[in-house]
């Protein structure tokens, strides 16, 4: 059976990184101080030097992934332990703090940390719901298998299209080929449809939904007074609706999948960037200490 | 089972083989299965492989759609020559070889891999956002490094390129190396860090703290308190600086207790410090600082006693009665009866903290006139100088001897002047003159040493010296000046409150009781730092960490001793 990385070995990283925030909190609690906490205390150098481990066995997981060949833990644990224990990190790191924030850049490294811990929690929400809106959306079909289909009804499109004069024709092929499906990546995250019909005296004519073109063969199909016209176009917009409901799911296919990797996009850059600032404010401690 | 599993990979032109060891061999989409097949149309955990009696059988979980020789299957005994068909995948069981249970041949669609030249068509751009995660990472990573190690890194190590970095409004400098901002006392320091931080990668030195600090006495020896764990305690230990808030001195008693708790067993217990583990329930009683003359009646060691000893005594040689002058009823003065309050002789010192000495001329004089003679009230004696007194009494006498009877009658004592003799008066009669006026003054000693005037306040001894002459010794006295040294009190905070409520001066009837509050006279206000119905009070209220009885801090400490002194 699957196993899911929360459920890994029953939530044995869940115990785990529960063990490390009880003991954490404990010690942070239990310190006897003539001081306030802070991270300069024994019980802060602890909590910071753990943080600083997580912090770098955490971005190591994105090379582990790509070493196939290890067998040191599978990579379904290491996606387990991953979530699990940098959950863990920000309340380990938030003790470390003491507390104590300001405009510098020991504050950088904790804030950019934070971001890039909620930003994994976002995709873990993402990567329990989105799989299913996926399946869900595509009916099982891969998405190639939709451009297989969008393929075919273009080129039932294009046979039916054949019939009608070279004008009709035009535009048809047009407006198939100004098809779009959001170049820009905010687009594919709305599923912004801006595809585009050439019309005869109006011009480029928005076809959000084929609903351009549909209006321009249904004037056309009014005005037909050839049965064999009025067929074709008949057939023709039949077919749209089917095109339409084809682009529509390749459409949120594409939007679901860019919601599921949109994250990473903040998550793997911040997380260089918070070791880099990691990397600044231990120098900088230790410089001035 | 032993399983051969032969993958068809890179475009399905290249087979590589994999032995499958293991009880169930799992194809399904996720990723950790045997076979992964990358399609989602497939379910996470599709099928299962398992060897049985020689058998290979297939089960299908869950709802899959999986074909056995294009028949919808939902398990089946697999022999060689059966083809699989799930999603875009094929597993073909192939005659088994030597060692192996059986052989599968994996491979999937080539079709459905490749991109349909629709989609290159349309350009759809899925996978990416114009920009790579790699490129983002570097750029913050190489942005960060220079804004928040290199520039501050300069400032720090290259004097020359400090000030023009740090005047700069737009290079970031060292200041955001800053974890927060000085505490207000030490903000004259400004911006200069190194100022502190002397050594780069070395913690802040007492040392320099003490180039400013220079009057700051120690706490205790850490050599000869090894249990307190002084040694390697430094400045910073307590004092810690660039904390939000900003608390450069820390009133918290906990760490005055860990060592004070069980401070009695010290040394082997040799040390005359007592434990304390907390104010209201745990803390000694006060001990005092009694000055004690010694048999050369010249000087006062110090003595320290509880103000629960049974002999607690003062010995200041004065005599007072603090209930006669503080009678309701008032005490006859010079100039009738007054009533007298504890202000009219103990007013505080201009800086409030402490009362200002009593004195003689100042607060006793009013009443206690120094007179010898009623025949002279306006007469008095000078007081001080009880050495002086037998003088002054013989001079006053002999001039009443002189003014006595012949110049009261208008007779000149001197022979009538003559031109080339000194006026002289006889011999006889001025040794008469002596004798009676020497006569009378020691009469007047006797009865203002022993009996008046002096004896009223002082211890006086009565002393015969060769001859048989009399002299009379009065005491010397010690007022205490500091009752109690090893405390911080203020009378200020506690002016509303009338003196009666810690000095009961009003039953003491004699000059060497002792009238400190004690420890329970302090907890009917005061208690704990948790006390939820009385004034939260912390060590340092009453008590110094840096000791003014200690030496100088970085002074050799060859200068401390067991015992605190007084």
């Amino acid at each position: 059976m699957f196993e899911s990385f929360l459920a890994y070995k029953s939530g044995r990283w869940l115990r785990w990184a529960a063990v490390l925030v009880v003991v954490a909190i404990v010690s942070y609690g239990w310190q006897d101080l003539p001081v306030d906490r802070n991270g300069g205390t024994l019980v802060g150098y602890a909590l910071g030097t753990i943080a600083a481990i997580l912090m770098v066995w955490l971005t190591w997981l994105g090379r582990r992934k790509r070493d196939y060949h290890s067998n040191f833990g599978s990579v379904l644990g290491w996606t387990s332990a991953h979530v699990y224990l940098g959950s863990a990190l920000v309340v380990i790191a938030t003790l470390h703090t003491g507390f104590q924030f300001g405009s510098n850049v020991h504050t950088l490294a904790y804030v950019l940390m934070l971001v890039v811990c909620l930003s994994g929690l976002y995709g873990v929400w993402v990567y329990s719901r989105y799989p299913y809106k996926i399946t869900g959306n595509s009916k099982g079909k891969m998405r190639n298998a939709l451009f297989e289909d969008l393929k075919e009804e273009d080129r039932q499109i294009g046979r039916l299209s054949a019939r009608l004069e070279d004008e009709d024709n035009k535009v048809i092929r047009g407006a198939l080929e100004r098809t779009e499906f959001g170049r820009t990546y905010l687009d594919q995250l709305m599923a912004k449809d801006r595809s585009k019909v050439q019309i005869p005296g109006r011009g480029l004519c928005d076809n959000k939904d084929m609903q351009g073109l549909a209006d321009h063969l249904v004037a056309q199909l009014q005005a037909s007074q050839s049965p064999a016209r009025s067929e074709a176009l008949q057939g023709i917009l039949s077919r749209l609706g089917q095109r339409a409901l084809i682009l529509g799911r390749i459409r949120e296919d594409v939007r679901l999948v860019a919601i599921l990797k949109v994250w990473l996009f903040v998550h793997v850059p911040v997380a260089f960037a918070a070791l880099a600032a990691l990397a600044a404010h231990i120098f900088s401690v230790f410089v001035y200490w | 089972m032993r399983l051969l599993v032969k993958k068809r990979v890179k475009d399905q032109s290249e087979l590589r083989e994999e032995t499958f060891l293991g009880r169930v061999l799992r194809l399904g989409s996720a990723t950790d299965q045997d076979l992964q097949v990358d399609d989602i149309s497939v379910p996470l955990s599709c099928c299962e492989f398992t060897v049985e009696a020689g058998r290979l059988n297939l089960k299908v979980l869950e709802r899959a759609r999986v074909f056995v020789n294009n028949k919808l299957s939902r398990g089946a005994v697999l022999k060689p020559g059966d083809v699989i068909h799930i999603g875009i995948c094929w597993v073909e069981v192939v005659e088994s070889v030597d060692n192996y249970d059986a052989v599968l041949l994996f491979f999937t669609d080539r079709r459905n891999q490749k991109t349909l030249e629709i989609q290159q068509r349309l350009k759809p751009k899925f996978d990416g956002m114009g920009f790579s995660k790699r490129k983002l990472a570097w750029s913050l990573v190489v942005l960060i490094l220079g804004v928040c190690v290199l520039l501050p890194g300069l400032v720090a190590f290259d004097p020359e390129l400090r000030e023009p970095i740090r005047t700069s409004s737009v290079l970031p400098d060292d200041s955001i190396w800053d974890s927060g901002p000085l505490h207000r006392a030490h903000r004259m320091i400004g911006d200069d860090c190194s100022a502190c931080h002397e050594v780069a990668f070395s913690r802040v030195q007492d040392t320099t703290c003490l180039n400013c600090h220079a009057q700051i006495n120690e706490h205790a020896s850490a050599e000869a308190f090894p249990e307190a764990g002084l040694d390697g305690v430094r400045c910073a230990t307590c004092h810690v600086e660039h904390h939000v808030p900003s608390v450069l001195v820390q009133r918290d008693s906990g760490g005055c207790v860990s060592c004070h708790q069980g401070v009695d067993a010290f040394k082997g217990g040799v040390s005359d410090l007592q434990s304390v583990a907390n104010f209201p329930d745990d803390h000694p009683e006060f001990k005092v600082s009694l000055p004690v003359m010694d048999t050369q009646r010249n000087r006062w060691p110090i003595k320290r006693v509880s103000l629960s000893d049974p002999d607690l005594k003062s010995s200041s040689n004065l005599k007072f009665p603090h209930d006669l002058h503080l009678d309701s009823g008032g005490i006859e003065g010079a100039a009738g009866r007054v009533v007298m309050n504890c202000g009219d002789c103990h007013q505080p010192d201009p800086g409030g903290a402490t009362m200002a000495p009593v004195g003689m001329e100042k607060d006793c004089s009013s009443c206690h006139l120094l007179t010898f003679d009623s025949g002279y009230p306006e007469r008095q004696l000078p007081h001080g100088a009880p050495e002086l007194l037998l003088p002054v009494l013989e001079e006053f006498y002999a001039k009443q001897t002189l003014v006595g009877e012949d110049l009261a009658a208008g007779r000149p004592l001197f022979p009538a002047e003559r031109p080339g003799r000194e006026p002289r008066m006889e011999a006889a009669l001025r040794a008469q003159a002596l004798v009676l006026a020497k006569r009378q003054a020691l009469a007047t000693a006797e009865d203002i040493f022993e009996r008046t005037t002096c004896a009223i306040c002082h211890q006086v001894d009565r002393k015969e010296v060769e001859g048989g002459e009399l002299t009379w010794e009065v005491l010397p006295v010690k007022l205490v000046d500091r009752w109690m040294p090893k405390s911080v009190f203020d009378h200020q905070p506690h002016k509303d409150q009338s003196c009666a409520t810690c000095h009961n001066a009003k039953a003491s009837a004699f000059a060497n009781d002792v009238l400190m509050p004690d420890l329970a006279n302090c907890k009917t206000c005061h208690g704990g730092p948790e006390s939820d119905n009385k004034i939260q009070s912390e060590c340092i209220d009453c008590h110094q960490f840096h000791h003014p009885q200690q030496g100088l801090m970085g002074a050799d400490l060859d200068q401390f001793t067991l015992s605190l002194g007084p």
